[in-house]
C-alpha cells in the first residue's frame, strides 16, 4: 500500500480504490461555487456527477479565438462554455467507460472512446480526431465503414510480402 | 512526422491534471476504473475540438445577429443547432450565477456614487490625498 494511504479511510469505504478515496473526499469536502446537482429532473448521461474542479476560464478564451474568425466575446460566454464542455465530458467519459464495462475491461482505452463516439450522433464533429485510434481485433462490427478509413483491413499487405520475391528489384 | 500535436503552436491545450481530476470524479461511481493515458490524451482533443466548434458555431451566430461580440445567447444558440439542447438548462443556471456574481461586484462600485462627487471631484479628492502623503513622506525622516 502506497505511503499516504489513510487506512481508517479505507477501512470504512471498503469499496473506493485509495485512489478514488482522495476524490471522494474532496467532492464532499468542497462545493464548488455554480456548481449544482441537475435536480430538476434532467437525466443528464444518466448518472449525476458533482464535479468539483472547473477549467481556467482564461484557456478556454484563448482556445475559442485562435479561430482568427472569432473577434470579441462576452465575459461571461466563456464561462458557460466550460459548464458546456464539463457536461460534454461527463457524456464523452460515461460513454467511453460503457464501452470498456461491455468489453470486460477496467481500463479506458482509446479504442473505447472512438466506439463511444461512432455510436452517438452527437459526437460526429469527432470522428476525425479518432479515425487514428486502431480498431481493436476481433471487436463487434457496429461502427459503419465510413469510420474506419482503413476499410477494416487489419491484415497489414507488409506481412504478406514476407515471401521471397520473385522479381528482383534493383 | 508528430500524429499528435499536444499543445500546437500556443499551447491550445487543457491541463492534464484538471481534466485527469475531472475523469476521477466521473468515474468515482465506477470503482476500479481507470483511464488510461492515451484515452486522457485524445479526450483532451475532443475537448478542445469541442469548444472551437462551438465557438465557430455561435461565431456565426453573432454575426448574422450582426453582433461583434459572442454573446451568451449565441452560444446557447450554437448549443442547440449542434445538438446538445440538454446542455442549456445547464449553461443557463451558469449565466444567471454569473449575473448574480456581477451584480454583487457593481454594488462597490454605487459606493463611489453614493459619495455624492462627481467623478472629477474624486479625482481632484484622491490627488490631494496623494500630495499629502508625498509631503508626509518628504518631510518625516526615513524610519
Amino acid at each position: 500500500m502506497p505511503p499516504g494511504v489513510r487506512k481508517d479511510e479505507s477501512m470504512q469505504d471498503a469499496d473506493y480504490m485509495p485512489e478514488t478515496d482522495v476524490s471522494a473526499t474532496v467532492t464532499e469536502k468542497t462545493r464548488g461555487k455554480g456548481v449544482k446537482k441537475e435536480d430538476n429532473g434532467t437525466p443528464a448521461a444518466g448518472a449525476e456527477v458533482n464535479i468539483t474542479v472547473h477549467f481556467p476560464v482564461a484557456r478556454i478564451k484563448r482556445i475559442m479565438q485562435a479561430d482568427d474568425d472569432v473577434g470579441k466575446v462576452a465575459q461571461v460566454t466563456p464561462v458557460v462554455v466550460s459548464k458546456a464542455l464539463e457536461l460534454f465530458m461527463v457524456s464523452l467519459v460515461t460513454k467511453s467507460a460503457a464501452e470498456a464495462k461491455a468489453r470486460n475491461s477496467k481500463r479506458v482505452g482509446a479504442i473505447h472512446l472512438k466506439q463511444a463516439i461512432a455510436n452517438d450522433p452527437q459526437f460526429d464533429f469527432l470522428s476525425d480526431i479518432v479515425a487514428k485510434v486502431a480498431d481493436a481485433p476481433a471487436a463487434t462490427e457496429k461502427s459503419e465503414d465510413a469510420m474506419d478509413v482503413d476499410g477494416g483491413k487489419k491484415r497489414k499487405a507488409s506481412s504478406r510480402r514476407k515471401k521471397k520475391a520473385d522479381d528482383d528489384d534493383f | 512526422m508528430s500524429d499528435r500535436e499536444f499543445g500546437g503552436n500556443d499551447d491550445l491545450s487543457l491541463p492534464k491534471a484538471t481534466v485527469q481530476k475531472i475523469v476521477t470524479e466521473i468515474l468515482q461511481s465506477e470503482p476500479g476504473m481507470t483511464f488510461a493515458k492515451d484515452s486522457r490524451d485524445l479526450l483532451i482533443e475532443c475537448c478542445v475540438e469541442f469548444i472551437t466548434l462551438v465557438s465557430s458555431e455561435a461565431n456565426e451566430i453573432a454575426e448574422k445577429d450582426a453582433k461583434k461580440t459572442i454573446a451568451f445567447e449565441h452560444v446557447q444558440k450554437a448549443l442547440e443547432e449542434l445538438d446538445f439542447h440538454d446542455y442549456v438548462p445547464a449553461i443557463l443556471e451558469v449565466a444567471a450565477d454569473y449575473k448574480e456574481t456581477q451584480k454583487n461586484r457593481e454594488k462597490k462600485q454605487t459606493k463611489i456614487e453614493q459619495s455624492g462627487m462627481t467623478e472629477e471631484e474624486l479625482i481632484r479628492a484622491q490627488e490631494e490625498l496623494f500630495r499629502n502623503a508625498t509631503n508626509k513622506f518628504h518631510s518625516e525622516p526615513t524610519s
